[in-house]
């Protein structure tokens, strides 16, 4: 060590003592998880004066043990690094110790809930390869110590993942941070705005629907004889009734998924860091997530209607991960602005923009498969519903239904577009919300051609990309043109292995 | 399968009248056939290779698939065999990529030995690359 004074990681060190109140705090949450039923059953009892000074005794002989738990657990864990591997010491009674090589290591998360918060400290969270339970966590550490320890943990990985013994640690000064977008109370209004309300709102009136299903044995006849016989609605007064629910139904959505965004995303940083990016975000939860480069599987960014007037884009990391943490792994920036996708493209893909890019659309038969799927098969339920009980609303639907979504999906057609250059591949798709998608080659874990009978007649193939997380999908290609990309994708792939290969060999 | 339906038909009499037997094992029959003829396309559809650097997967009737995973990709391969595979000498065997990707390929119904050679030659290819 050439530092004069060797940082609290290498020697034994406990986290930060708000970490007893944290476990005790925790270790009461669980208790009343588990015994509320006896609670409130001690709450409802009428009380007499001795039992009541028993159960008061019992409760106080709980609190103590609790503490003395928490005590114990704080005073017992312990964690350093030593010899290259991440050392855990902890457990009551019998004593564990968990090591993990630093190399073993892939993400670190930090964590803040409303108490990390108040006494500034963080919860550590690493994500090792390999089996389960050899996660690590550290339920408080000061924030300055836990940076400190990330920072050492990311320069170490750098340093001897890379092979590179010489002497570079002068090059590897940690490249000073970017704060590329930063949310503030507008913005974030506008985010849960131009959420997909529709949506909510019909799962919001389904699941009303469903209730007044539910209600109807109660009532002793159905909900919509019951408005109109109870309530005097005749069937004009109906509609009106039906419009004024729909009304109400979308401000209800719009003010939950607005609280939800504000709470999720509140005073969102987004950073671009020496080796990838990272999100901080929440109200009452703060999150950290970080997107270290290499592990990015592909971005994928995407924009409605009104997202599109305000020229706002949410953005998502697709990362690689274990089983264990496969949802938390997918990072989402919502209301990026083109300057902020343009950098993580450019991180991702560096000179994305001056390649030869070559643009094929799908085949018409794509057209046509969904034209069928989502335009006659419906189109011949709406017509057995409308000559068996005739209704102008559903006439309506039915006479438009047709030219409706065959106007859709022509337009989707047209939007449809497959971008192809050497290095990767970038979709753009979507009507009312188009989204596009960046994947490199290199990313790619294996590939898959498929063909359903209609298309081998037309010799149209489909393609599908597996990465480490999730799978990206082109459809209605000409199968020469399938086969040659894969194969192109393939010897990418291959050679680039072989390259690495004949480069190590050259070192050693 | 026909055991089974003559012992059905045997026992049964659930039903007073006679037509939706009928009716039932109809369809049950047409099913089995049916089954029976996919199974037989299938059979002659599916494939494999294993390349110099990859190994391909063919198969489907409706869907027709052709699966490619590159040995550099590969993280784990595994054998199974279940009991009547094992009465008859088969076996299958998966190969595994990183992640929860659906790019893990598993072919089943070879000779055990075969899927043998299949992961030695895959874990020697795999073992070279690092």
């Amino acid at each position: 060590m050439s530092e004069s004074s060797t940082p609290f990681y290498f020697q034994p060190s406990r986290q930060s003592p708000v970490a007893i109140l944290l476990i005790l705090a925790r270790l009461i949450r669980s208790l009343i998880g588990q015994f509320w039923p006896v609670l409130l059953l001690l709450l409802l009892r009428r009380r007499s004066a001795n039992s009541s000074q028993f159960w008061v005794w019992v409760g106080i002989g709980i609190t103590i043990l609790s503490v003395i738990r928490s005590l114990v657990t704080y005073f017992r864990t312990r964690f350093y690094i030593h010899e290259d591997e991440f050392i855990l010491e902890k457990g009551g009674f019998t004593r564990r110790r968990l090591s993990v090589p630093l190399d073993k290591i892939q993400t670190i998360t930090f964590q803040q809930t409303f108490l990390h918060r108040l006494f500034n400290v963080v919860s550590v969270e690493m994500d090792t390869t390999g089996a389960k339970g050899s996660e690590i966590s550290l339920t408080a550490l000061d924030r300055d110590k836990a940076t400190a320890l990330r920072e050492y943990l990311l320069r170490w990985k750098k340093e001897n993942v890379n092979a590179t013994p010489t002497d570079q640690e002068a090059a590897v000064d940690i490249v000073p941070e970017v704060e590329l977008l930063k949310l503030d109370l507008g913005a974030l209004l506008r985010i849960g705005l131009s959420q997909n309300h529709l949506r909510s709102a019909g799962i919001l009136f389904g699941l009303l629907a469903s209730f007044a299903r539910e209600i109807q044995p109660i009532l002793g006849k159905s909900a919509y004889k019951y408005l109109e016989e109870e309530w005097g609605l005749t069937f004009n007064f109906f509609w009106t009734f039906a419009l004024w629910i729909i009304v109400f139904f979308l401000l209800v959505s719009v003010i939950a998924t607005l609280a939800l965004t504000i709470v999720r995303f509140y005073n969102l940083r987004f950073v671009q860091t020496g080796d990838g990016f990272r999100l901080e975000a929440g109200l009452f939860t703060r999150r950290e997530q970080a997107a270290y480069l290499p592990k990015i599987q592909f971005l994928r960014w995407s924009a409605n209607p009104l997202q599109r007037i305000w020229g706002m884009y949410n953005l998502r990391f697709y990362q690689a991960a274990g089983h264990q943490l496969r949802g938390k792994q997918t990072l989402q920036v919502p209301g990026s602005y083109p300057h902020q996708i343009a950098a993580v493209q450019a991180a991702y893909f560096p000179a994305h923009d001056q390649m030869r890019w070559k643009w094929y659309h799908p085949h018409r038969l794509y057209f046509r498969q969904r034209l069928f799927i989502l335009g006659f098969l419906p189109l011949l339920g709406l017509i057995l519903k409308t000559s068996t009980d005739f209704n102008w609303f559903w006439l309506i639907i039915t006479l438009l239904w047709l030219p409706a979504t065959a106007w859709w999906q022509w337009n989707l057609l047209l939007r449809k577009q497959y971008g192809l250059s050497e290095e990767g591949l970038w979709v753009k798709s979507g009507f009312f919300t188009q989204s596009q998608i960046l994947l490199l080659w290199s990313n790619v874990q294996g590939l898959e051609v498929q063909q359903t009978l209609v298309e081998k007649r037309y010799e149209i193939a489909d393609l599908t990309f597996y990465t480490a997380s999730g799978e990206v999908e082109i459809e209605s290609l000409p199968l020469s043109m399938v086969n040659s990309l894969r194969d192109y994708v393939l010897a990418k792939i291959e050679v680039g292995a072989e390259e690495v290969e004949k480069v190590e060999e050259l070192r050693s | 399968m026909l055991l089974i339906l003559i012992g059905v038909f045997l026992s049964g009499g659930v039903f007073k009248k006679q037509w939706p037997w009928i009716f039932i094992f109809s369809a049950w029959f047409l099913q089995a056939l049916y089954f029976f003829w996919m199974a037989r396309k299938r059979f002659f559809r599916e494939g494999y290779a294993v390349r110099e650097k990859d190994i391909i997967h063919t198969k489907g009737y409706w869907l027709r698939t052709q699966l490619t995973v590159p040995y550099n990709r590969v993280q784990h391969v595994e054998i199974e065999q279940g009991p009547l595979a094992r009465a008859f000498g088969l076996g299958g065997i998966s190969v595994y990529t990183a992640g929860d990707s659906g790019g893990d390929l598993s072919i089943s119904g070879i000779e055990y030995k075969e899927a043998e050679r299949i992961k030695q030659f895959i874990a020697q290819k795999v073992g070279s690359d690092e």
